[in-house]
């Protein structure tokens, strides 16, 4: 991820005038875009299509381990997030399909690259626990360090 | 404990199998469209992490607004990009490419009457099914930001390019440490 993407998440899928009102969350993208660039556990991408951001994935890839007794090594999506235009409850059609799968699969490929074997851990948003439901992510229920979201993991990937 | 595996796993194995990479997956047809089913499924809705919590419940809208801006913007900036990368900038093309757009955004808030017509006209453009040679007002695009930079945009642009490339000579110093010569 490049300064320019979380420039476009700042200025246009939070629309221009919230921009200006947002000073944490505006504060919040920077200091992880810091991270990512200073510190090798943290990894941020963004899919671009047609030379704009429609989706933004940040990763950390070192500390975090599964829920699983084995605690086994993970990937952990520490933010997964899709422009508002590719949300089909907001516009129909929406802009782009797929998305959020795309960047999963792309979680799960650093998780593979790294030896974690495809495992890969998120604290799902309450508007998207149909989505990784739907998925058939294993569930692990709400959990109370996470303000209450439900965490889902991904196994390592077997046939 | 055993883990449960989702039905998708079978997919990805037979994948890293068959060529190593899992994002092949992104030129799979039936892929492709199961994804598209899975997030209508969701109103596509999939954001995860603490920290989406309020991009999340401040984006319960688009605005037509916002649309227009990502549409207008993702033409610009794809002509700018092409554009630039004949300005032989190397390492200093990502932040001089990021500092136009800076200021192209800023532009685009005040824009002239007769730029306005040509947005609008460049937008209805990009509705109609053309091959890219038929978009006659979207290759004007290049003339259009040449003329909405003004002259301090240009040298905004040249002071970033130049601290860009300084950066990054400096860049590799650090990154490629030349082992000290021993007699």
């Amino acid at each position: 991820m490049q300064q320019r993407h979380w420039s476009d998440f700042q200025s246009v899928w939070q629309g221009i005038l919230i921009e200006l009102e947002q000073p944490d969350a505006r504060w919040m993208w920077d200091y992880k875009l810091s991270q990512a660039q200073q510190e090798s556990r943290y990894e941020a991408y963004a899919l671009e299509v047609g030379s704009f951001t429609h989706g933004l994935l940040f990763l950390e890839t070192q500390w975090r381990r599964s829920h699983l007794p084995q605690r086994y090594p993970l990937v952990y999506v520490e933010a997964l997030a899709s422009a508002p235009w590719n949300r089909s409850a907001l516009e129909q059609p929406p802009f782009l399909k797929g998305v959020g799968r795309t960047l999963l699969l792309f979680a799960r490929r650093r998780s593979v690259e790294l030896g974690y074997g495809g495992r890969v851990g998120l604290h799902s948003l309450p508007e998207a626990e149909g989505f990784y439901r739907c998925l058939q992510v294993p569930d692990y229920g709400a959990d109370p360090e996470k303000e209450g979201l439900v965490y889902f993991e991904y196994g390592a990937i077997q046939s | 404990m055993p883990e449960n595996h989702p039905p998708e796993d079978r997919r990805l194995a037979e994948q890293l199998a068959k060529t190593g990479d899992l994002m092949d997956l992104c030129f799979d047809e039936t892929w492709l469209r199961e994804s598209a089913a899975v997030e209508e499924a969701s109103g596509g809705y999939v954001e995860a992490g603490l920290m989406m919590r309020e991009y999340v419940a401040r984006s319960k809208t688009v605005l037509p607004e916002q649309i227009k801006q990502m549409r207008l913007q993702s033409i610009l900036f794809t002509e700018l990009q092409h554009w630039m990368s004949s300005w032989q900038l190397g390492l200093s093309f990502e932040a001089t490419y990021t500092q136009a757009r800076q200021l192209i955004r800023q532009h685009l808030q005040a824009l002239t009457s007769e730029q306005q017509n040509w947005v609008d006209s460049l937008l209805a453009e990009d509705e109609q099914i053309l091959e890219p040679g038929q978009k006659t007002i979207r290759s004007q695009a290049i003339a259009m930001l040449s003329q909405m930079f003004t002259q301090e945009d240009w040298q905004i642009l040249a002071d970033t390019a130049a601290q860009g490339m300084a950066e990054g000579v400096l860049q590799v110093r650090h990154l490629e440490a030349v082992p000290p010569v021993t007699a």
